[in-house]
């Protein structure tokens, strides 16, 4: 295997497990580090160069990406949070048809949304919303951002204020207590 | 000069003395010497003519006439003509088309002699092809591939096309080029790859901005927009389009889609004022003939008229040609028009198909609000006094708690000036208050003076609109010309309707 790629999930490995003991400080620094080790594949966006651990290489890196999001959401920090989104979207579109897709999708999208309706960025919602096929629509994370939006155009809040218990995903709540906030 | 007396002379015994209509392999070449008099003479004006009328011809196009039209303007065994010889089928003696060719060949065949005599440019050229004959070449094949279903095939000849386009640096070439990358992304439409040109489109774009050609990169712009929403990608799409380039438009039809495309972008991004501003214009511009774009237009615009609480009105349906189509729209409209959300669900759950064939689901879930807000007005209207648990019942919240639900969706449509109300929260009802008489305030000159505006601007408009050809102040025309224009303009109006029809 190559030294660099058993590097990154070696580093990797150890910043799963700082993020499982909530240990965050340390956490963020492996996650910069491991983001540089990141720029030495080829294989990655925006070049996709045929390399022969290019799978691996991708799937690692999104993995990473994904982590880094629900970190920036635990630490709540809603930049870093848009900042890792965007270096993970292309793994998402760009990359659909060389990776199989990752379970984490969908519950990160819906994470997305709700970010932009917490910031009242409805625009972009609707822009993110298009991108989606119908199954993701079915998915209940997408679905309950979907649904929040439509109750917070009607105005009907109480609706909204009870969709914090419904909640798919336990990221979701920092993101609903904001949302609660706005709407106080 | 002396080659347009030469055109004229040959024109018109061929359209006066000749009532039968010319082979398709005469006007090819007619069109061919069009071609190469507009590029000898730098007049861009000739060669969209023969654009124009190659368009017409468009439907008699037969692989015979084509290899037979190849053989005429390339040299046999040259490089070009075996590349293209190689994307047409082997010619079919048997084909009723030959037939019909054959009847006129004694025709052709005097024809042939007078073309010979006259234009004496054609057969030096043969050694030595000019570029616009070559791709207009390209052109023929292209268009023949795609009436023939050949996608494959057309996908490779245009990519080929267009790979060797990107050396050639001639402005004259422009009018052909631009409809030869139309027809480029589209035949990779029709198999499904679009995402792969998308590159390659954008890097025609540039080259096409480098050379100062306008009409390239109107018709660039369009198709990256168009390959941008194809996948939904209205991110993308906007980023572009506010990035690119800006100039008064050179072909009515590119501009009218890019209105569209434009129409499109900002419906998502929820300015419906300018979403509706453009999809109107689009469709007002659009030919007669080009049904199924003016179809799409309307139902966009349909649905941003909705979206901004205005009903459409009867008559944007019963369009004629479209009533079919704007069907479950109309549909829609009414249910929106009565506030009832039932009746709402259900059409939209009838047609769920259509809306999303069309794109515009989502569009339609966000119409669930204005839904409501029309009922409530309605309610708002005819009560002066309701509790809020009959207006849930009324508007048919299926919602576990329909009375708070009701008394925020109330409460948020009094703040945003929706209804003019008040709520007794005590006693769970909903005041209204008397409206006034719209006649005493400023209303009626709002709505006069926003007519005005449009009518002032519609005819800035048409004036700006005019166009003139761009030699006609530096001499006068004699008579002799003046027939030949005339005798022009008459061919193009004849021409463009047709070419609309075909274009879209």
């Amino acid at each position: 295997m190559d030294p660099k790629l058993t590097e990154v999930s070696q580093l990797f490995d150890r910043f799963k497990a700082a993020f499982l003991r909530n240990d965050f400080d340390s956490a963020s620094n492996l996650l910069s580090q491991l983001k540089v080790l990141l720029t030495g594949f080829r294989s990655l966006p925006p070049l996709f160069a045929d390399t022969p651990n290019a799978v691996q290489e991708l799937t690692i890196a999104r993995d990473i990406y994904e982590h880094a999001v629900v970190l920036s959401v635990k630490i709540e920090d809603q930049d870093a949070f848009e900042r890792d989104f965007f270096q993970l979207k292309p793994y998402y579109t760009d990359a659909r048809n060389r990776l199989p897709q990752s379970p984490q999708e969908y519950p990160i999208l819906g994470l997305n949304l709700l970010r932009l309706l917490v910031q009242n960025r409805i625009a972009e919602f609707h822009t993110e919303l298009e991108l989606l096929s119908s199954v993701a629509l079915e998915n209940p994370c997408i679905k309950h951002a979907v649904e929040l939006e439509q109750s917070f155009m009607e105005g009907a809040y109480n609706r909204v204020l009870s969709a914090r218990q419904t909640v798919p995903h336990e990221t979701y709540v920092y993101f609903m207590d904001l949302l609660a906030k706005t709407i106080r | 000069m002396t080659q347009d007396l030469e055109m004229k002379d040959r024109s018109t015994p061929s359209n006066t003395v000749s009532p039968p209509v010319p082979s398709t392999l005469q006007h090819l070449k007619e069109i061919a010497s069009l071609i190469e008099t507009g590029s000898y003479s730098k007049e861009v004006r000739r060669i969209a003519r023969a654009i124009r009328l190659t368009i017409a011809l468009r439907k008699k196009l037969t692989a015979s006439v084509i290899s037979s039209f190849l053989d005429h303007v390339l040299t046999p065994g040259s490089e070009p003509h075996a590349k293209l010889s190689a994307y047409l089928p082997k010619v079919d003696v048997s084909d009723t088309d030959n037939f019909g060719f054959c009847l006129y060949s004694s025709e052709d065949d005097h024809e042939m002699e007078v073309d010979a005599a006259t234009s004496v440019i054609q057969t030096p050229t043969t050694k030595h092809v000019l570029p616009e004959i070559e791709i207009f070449c390209y052109l023929l094949v292209l268009l023949f591939l795609i009436d023939q279903k050949k996608y494959n095939e057309a996908k490779a000849c245009s990519s080929a096309s267009v790979a060797w386009l990107k050396n050639v640096n001639r402005r004259t070439v422009d009018v052909i080029a631009s409809r030869l990358f139309f027809y480029y992304s589209y035949s990779h439409e029709l198999t499904g790859d679009l995402a792969e040109i998308r590159g390659n489109l954008l890097a025609l774009h540039r080259i096409a901005t480098l050379r100062h050609d306008e009409l390239g990169q109107e018709t660039l712009l369009n198709l990256l927009l168009r390959n941008y929403l194809h996948y939904n990608l209205y991110d993308q799409a906007e980023k572009l389009r506010s990035k690119a380039p800006r100039f008064e438009a050179h072909s009515n039809q590119q501009f009218c889609r890019y209105l569209f495309y434009l129409g499109k972008i900002r419906t998502i991004q929820l300015e419906y004022t300018d979403a509706k501003e453009s999809l109107l214009q689009a469709a007002r511009k659009a030919p007669v003939a080009a049904r199924g774009f003016r179809i799409q237009c309307n139902k966009w615009a349909i649905i941003v008229r909705l979206l901004l609480g205005e009903i459409p009105e009867r008559t944007v349906f019963m369009q004629k040609g479209m009533e079919k189509a704007l069907r479950p729209y109309f549909e829609l409209t009414n249910a929106v028009r009565i506030g009832d959300l039932e009746l709402f669900r259900n059409i939209a759950d009838k047609f769920a198909t259509t809306f999303s064939a069309d794109g515009t689901h989502n569009l339609i879930v966000r119409l669930r609000h204005n839904v409501i807000r029309t009922g409530l007005r309605n309610i708002s209207i005819s009560y002066s006094r309701i509790s809020l648990a009959d207006v849930a019942k009324k508007l048919r919240l299926d919602s576990p708690n329909p009375i708070a639900d009701a008394e925020s969706i109330v409460s948020k449509a009094i703040r945003d000036g929706a209804i003019d109300a008040t709520l007794d929260h005590a006693n769970g009802w909903m005041v209204s208050k008397e409206t006034g008489d719209i006649y005493s305030t400023n209303e009626p000159q709002l709505a006069f003076n926003s007519r005005i505006a449009f009518c002032l601007n519609m005819h800035n408009e048409a004036v700006r609109a005019l166009r003139f050809p761009p030699n006609t102040h530096k001499e006068k025309e004699s008579a002799e010309k003046r027939r030949e224009r005339q005798q022009q303009e008459q061919e193009l109006a004849k021409h463009i309707a047709e070419e609309d029809d075909d274009d879209f």
